[in-house]
C-alpha cells in the first residue's frame, strides 16, 4: 500500500477517525497513520509485534521462567487483526475514490455544457451585429438614416439645450446688469473659465449689448427716472449699455494681454486660442492690429526705413547718365526689400500657427509692411531721385519697381503660409495689388509717358544744341535761300516750344 | 536767330531743373556753363551728322521704351509708342536728318553757277545721312511698329506718317543727287568746252611723243567724274548708287558723242581721240553700268576708230565689216564725225560716204 499524499490524508483523516472502532492498542491505526511523514513500515511493524509481546509478557508474568518457548501466537492475532484491519481501510479509500471521480465527471460535463451555451451566444451576438452593421451601412436606408436622424437630433437637442442654458445665463446677467448694475456673475465666468470660458463671456457680453440697445431708451430711462433717453448717466448710474461695453473692452484687454505675453513666450497654441476669442471683437481687428502693429520687424525696421537714401554721388551720377547704364536699385531700399523678403517668410510660419484666421491676418501683414515700410521708403528714393534728374527719377522708378517686383514674385513662390505650395489666390491678389497701388501714383493718367518724354526732349535737345545753333546760323549768314530759314527756323522753336512749355508735372 | 539757343540756355538756368540734371545736360550739350551768357562756339564739324549720335539718341530712346513696356504694363503701350516715336521722328527726324539734308540741298544748289570746279563732297557726307536715316527706319520697324500692332488705328496712322516722312527723305536724297549730277554734267561740258582745236591735230609729230597719253581735258574729266563716283560709291548702294552712276554715264555719253562732232582730226590726231576715248570708257567702266550700257561702250570705241583708221577699212567698217558695233547706229549719225576727218575731202572717204 502506497503512502497517500497530504491532500488525500487531510480529506480522509476526519473520516477515518470517524469510522475508527476500537481494537486493542495493537490495532489501533487509522489511515491518518499513513498519510503522517514519519511513517516508517519498519517501524509500525515493530510497534505492532511491541504490543503483541508486552501483553504476552504481562498475562505470563507469575509463573516466570528463562526457558520458556516462543509463544508465536499472540504476534499472529495481533497481524491477523492488523491485515483485517488494513484490508477494511483499502476499501474504505476505494469507495471515496470512486465517489469522488465520478463527481469530477459530473462537473466536467456541466462546464462542457456551459462553454457550448457561450459560444452560441457570442455567436448570435456578432451575427446580430454585422446585421446592425450591414443595415446602417447602405442596403439598410432606414437603419441608416435613422440613426444619422437621430445623430441630427440630439445634436439639436444639446444645441438647444445650450442654448437655453446659454439664454437662462443671460436672462440672470441682464436681471443683474439691469437691477443691479452689476455682472458679477459673468465675472466668474471670465475669471474662472479660462480662454474657453473667456470665448463665452465674450459672446454673452455681446448679447447683452444687443438687449440693452434694443431695449435702450426704456432702459436707460429708468435710470432716468423717465425723464430723457439720452444717456443712463443722468442720475449718476451707469446704463447697463455702458457696464456691458466697458465689460467687453476689459475682456479685450485682458485678451489682448494675454495674447502678448504668449507671442512673446513663444507660446503658438495660445495665442491661436486669444486670437480665436478675439476674433469675436470687431472681427479681430484689435488683435490683428496689435499683431501687426508692435511687430518685431516694424519695430527693427523703422530704422531702416528712415535711414537716409545713399548719397553716394559717382552712383547718382551714372543713374543720371544717360549714356551709362543704370547701376540697379538704390541700396537702402534693396536692403529694406530683402528684409521685408526675408521677414515675411519668417512670420507666415509664426501667423499660420498663432491664428485660425490666418489668412487675414497676413494680408493684413503684407498690407502694413507695403503701405507703411516699402512706400516711405520708396518715396525717400523716388523723391531723391528726382532731386537729381528726371532720367534719375524714371530710372529710380523702374529699378525699384523691377526689384520690388521680384520680390513679390519670390514671395508668391515661397507660398508664405502655404509652404511649401505657392501663395493661395488671394495672397497672390494682395501682394499685386499692394504692388500696383505702390505704384498707382507715378503711373496714373499720362504721368509717366509725360515725363520720360520730357527727359527724352531734354536730352536730345541738349545734344543737338550746338548742331542746331550751328545750322541756325548757316541760314542766317547764308541768305541764297531765304525759304529754307524759315523751315529751320521754325523747327527750333517748335522744339523748343515742345521741350521747354510742357507743363513740368 | 540766336533766340533758340537763348531760349536754351535760360532754360538750363531756369530753377525747376535740377542742379545735377543741368550739369548732365550742359555736358551732352558740350557747353560750358559756368561762362554764363557767353558765346557758344560752333564749328562746322558740329554742323555734321554723327552717327555715335544718332545710336546715342536711338539708345535712349530704347532705353525709354524699355521702360515704358515695363512700368505701364503694357495697355498703355501703342499709345506711349506713338508719343516716343514721334519725338524720335521730330528729333532725329527732322532737327537733325532733314536739316542736314536742307543743309546739303542748300550746298549743292549754290553751286550751279559756279565758275570753279563744283564741290560735290556733299555727295560723300549723304553717306551719314543716309546712314542715320537707315538707323533710323531700322529702328522703327523692328524696335517700335511692333510694339504698336495690337492696335490697328495707331498702327495705320504711324505707318502712313513713317511712310510719308522717309518718302520726303528719300525725295530730299534725291533731289540733292539730281543736282549733284546736274552740277557734274554742267562741269564735264565746261571741260569739254576748253578742249584745245590743237588737240587732235598736233602740228608735228614731235609733240606727239612728248604729249602725255590723254589729252589734259580728258584727264581732268576723269578725274572729277573719278573722284564724284567714289564719293557716291561711298555714300550710296544698291539701286539708289546704280541709278546715280546711270545718270552720269547717260550725260557723259552725250556729251562725248557731241564732242567729238566739233573737232578736225588728222590722222596723228586720232590716235588721241582714240585714246581719250579708251580712258573715257574705262571710266564708264568704273560706273559699273548694266549690262544694257555695255553696246554704248562698243559704239564710242567706234567713233573714235572712225578717226583712226584707214579710208579703206572705213567703207568696210561702214558696212559692218571687222566689227558689228555700229550695226545698230543710223548711218547717217555717223557722217559729222567723217565729216570731222582731215581727209574726209578725199576721193576715198567721199565714197565711203556716198555708201552711206
Amino acid at each position: 500500500m502506497a503512502p497517500p499524499s497530504a491532500d488525500t490524508a487531510s480529506i480522509l483523516s476526519g473520516h477515518t477517525t470517524a469510522t475508527r472502532t476500537p481494537f486493542s492498542r495493537s490495532t489501533n491505526f487509522t489511515l491518518d497513520t499513513f498519510s503522517s511523514a514519519d511513517f516508517i513500515v519498519k517501524d509500525f511493524v515493530e510497534s505492532l509485534s511491541e504490543t503483541a509481546t508486552s501483553s504476552r509478557k504481562s498475562s505470563q508474568a507469575p509463573n516466570v521462567t528463562s526457558t520458556q518457548a516462543f509463544d508465536p501466537k499472540p504476534l499472529i492475532r495481533t497481524f491477523e487483526q492488523a491485515l483485517t484491519r488494513l484490508k477494511v481501510l483499502s476499501e474504505d479509500l476505494e469507495l471515496r475514490e470512486n465517489e469522488l471521480s465520478a463527481n469530477v465527471r459530473r462537473v466536467e460535463a456541466q462546464h462542457n455544457q456551459n462553454i457550448r451555451a457561450r459560444e452560441r451566444d457570442l455567436e448570435q451576438a456578432v451575427d446580430s451585429f454585422n446585421g446592425l452593421e450591414r443595415s446602417l451601412d447602405g442596403d439598410g436606408d432606414a437603419g441608416g438614416n435613422a440613426a444619422v436622424r437621430i445623430g441630427e437630433r440630439l445634436e439639436e437637442l444639446d444645441k438647444q439645450r445650450q442654448r437655453a442654458q446659454d439664454a437662462k445665463f443671460m436672462l440672470q446677467c441682464w436681471i443683474e446688469v439691469s437691477g443691479r448694475g452689476d455682472l458679477s456673475s459673468l465675472e466668474d465666468v471670465r475669471r474662472l473659465g479660462g480662454s474657453d470660458g473667456k470665448v463665452r463671456c465674450a459672446y454673452i457680453a455681446r448679447q447683452l449689448l444687443k438687449i440693452s440697445q434694443k431695449m435702450g431708451p426704456q432702459t436707460n430711462g429708468r435710470y432716468a427716472n423717465g425723464v430723457n433717453g439720452t444717456n443712463g448717466h443722468s442720475n449718476g448710474k451707469p446704463s447697463p449699455r455702458d457696464i456691458i461695453e466697458k465689460f467687453l473692452e476689459g475682456l479685450e484687454k485682458d485678451l489682448l494681454k494675454q495674447f502678448d505675453e504668449f507671442y512673446r513666450r513663444q507660446n503658438f497654441d495660445g495665442m491661436r486660442e486669444c486670437a480665436a476669442a478675439l476674433k469675436d471683437f470687431g472681427e479681430g481687428a484689435s488683435v490683428m492690429g496689435l499683431f501687426v502693429n508692435q511687430h518685431q520687424f516694424f519695430i527693427d525696421r523703422s530704422q531702416l526705413v528712415t535711414e537716409d537714401v545713399s548719397s553716394d554721388p559717382e552712383w547718382w551720377d551714372r543713374m543720371a547718365d544717360p549714356d551709362s547704364e543704370p547701376p540697379g536699385v538704390e541700396s537702402s531700399l534693396q536692403s529694406l526689400i530683402d528684409e521685408v523678403r526675408l521677414v515675411a517668410q519668417e512670420e507666415s510660419f509664426i501667423i499660420k500657427r498663432a491664428f485660425p484666421f490666418y489668412e487675414e491676418v497676413l494680408s493684413r501683414f503684407l498690407q502694413r509692411v507695403f503701405q507703411q515700410s516699402i512706400q516711405q521708403k520708396l518715396e525717400m528714393v523716388l523723391d531723391k531721385a528726382s532731386a537729381i534728374s528726371a532720367l534719375a527719377f524714371l530710372r529710380a522708378l523702374q529699378t525699384s519697381k523691377t526689384y520690388i517686383s521680384s520680390m513679390v514674385e519670390d514671395l508668391k513662390t515661397h507660398g508664405l503660409t502655404e509652404h511649401p505650395e505657392p501663395a493661395s489666390v488671394q495672397t497672390a491678389a494682395i501682394l499685386d495689388q499692394q504692388m500696383d497701388e505702390l505704384f498707382v501714383p507715378y503711373s496714373i493718367g499720362s504721368s509717366y509717358i509725360d515725363r520720360e518724354k520730357r527727359s527724352l526732349e531734354e536730352l536730345y535737345s541738349s545734344l543737338l544744341f550746338k548742331y542746331t545753333t550751328y545750322h541756325v546760323s548757316r541760314v542766317d549768314t547764308d541768305h541764297v535761300l531765304p525759304a529754307n530759314w524759315v523751315t529751320v527756323a521754325q523747327k527750333t522753336s517748335w522744339t523748343n516750344h515742345v521741350s521747354w512749355l510742357t507743363p513740368s508735372s | 536767330m540766336s533766340s533758340a539757343r537763348e531760349a536754351y540756355l535760360e532754360r538750363l538756368d531756369s530753377v525747376d531743373i535740377p542742379s545735377s540734371q543741368k550739369a548732365i545736360l550742359s555736358r551732352i550739350a558740350g557747353i560750358n556753363t559756368a561762362a554764363k551768357g557767353g558765346e557758344v562756339e560752333v564749328t562746322e564739324a558740329d554742323g555734321e551728322l554723327s552717327l555715335p549720335y544718332t545710336k546715342r539718341m536711338l539708345k535712349w530712346l530704347a532705353e525709354a521704351v524699355g521702360r515704358g513696356l515695363e512700368l505701364a504694363g503694357g495697355h498703355e503701350t501703342p499709345k506711349e509708342v506713338r508719343e516716343l516715336l514721334t519725338i524720335l521722328v521730330s528729333n532725329l527726324g527732322e532737327i537733325y536728318l532733314e536739316t542736314a539734308l536742307d543743309a546739303a540741298s542748300d550746298t549743292a544748289a549754290a553751286q550751279d553757277n559756279s565758275k570753279a570746279e563744283p564741290d560735290l563732297s556733299y555727295v560723300a557726307d549723304l553717306r551719314n545721312d543716309i546712314s542715320v536715316l537707315h538707323l533710323l527706319l531700322v529702328t522703327m520697324q523692328t524696335l517700335l511698329m511692333p510694339l504698336v500692332a495690337s492696335n490697328l488705328t495707331i498702327r495705320r496712322d504711324l505707318e502712313k506718317s513713317t511712310n510719308a516722312f522717309v518718302d520726303r527723305m528719300e525725295t530730299k536724297v534725291d533731289a540733292i543727287l539730281q543736282r549733284a549730277i546736274d552740277a557734274a554734267m554742267t562741269w564735264t561740258a565746261k571741260l569739254l568746252a576748253q578742249q584745245k582745236k590743237t588737240d587732235f591735230r598736233p602740228k608735228d609729230d614731235a609733240q606727239l611723243q612728248l604729249d602725255q597719253l590723254q589729252t589734259p581735258t580728258c584727264r581732268a574729266i576723269f578725274n572729277f567724274l573719278s573722284k564724284l563716283y567714289n564719293s557716291a560709291a561711298s555714300a550710296l548702294s544698291g539701286r539708289v548708287l546704280e541709278g546715280f552712276a546711270l545718270e552720269l554715264g547717260l550725260g557723259l555719253r552725250s556729251l562725248l558723242l557731241t564732242h567729238f562732232k566739233s573737232f578736225q582730226v588728222s590722222l596723228a590726231g586720232g590716235l588721241f581721240v582714240s585714246r581719250d576715248m579708251t580712258k573715257y570708257i574705262e571710266l564708264l567702266k568704273v560706273f559699273k553700268l548694266p549690262e544694257s550700257f555695255n553696246p554704248s561702250l562698243e559704239v564710242l570705241m567706234e567713233i573714235a576708230n572712225l578717226f583712226v583708221i584707214g579710208p579703206e577699212a572705213l567703207k568696210d567698217r561702214l558696212r559692218g565689216v571687222g566689227s558689228q558695233a555700229l550695226s545698230g547706229v543710223e548711218k547717217n549719225d555717223l557722217r559729222p564725225y567723217i565729216l570731222r576727218r582731215e581727209d574726209a575731202g578725199s576721193v576715198a572717204v567721199q565714197s565711203a560716204l556716198h555708201s552711206l
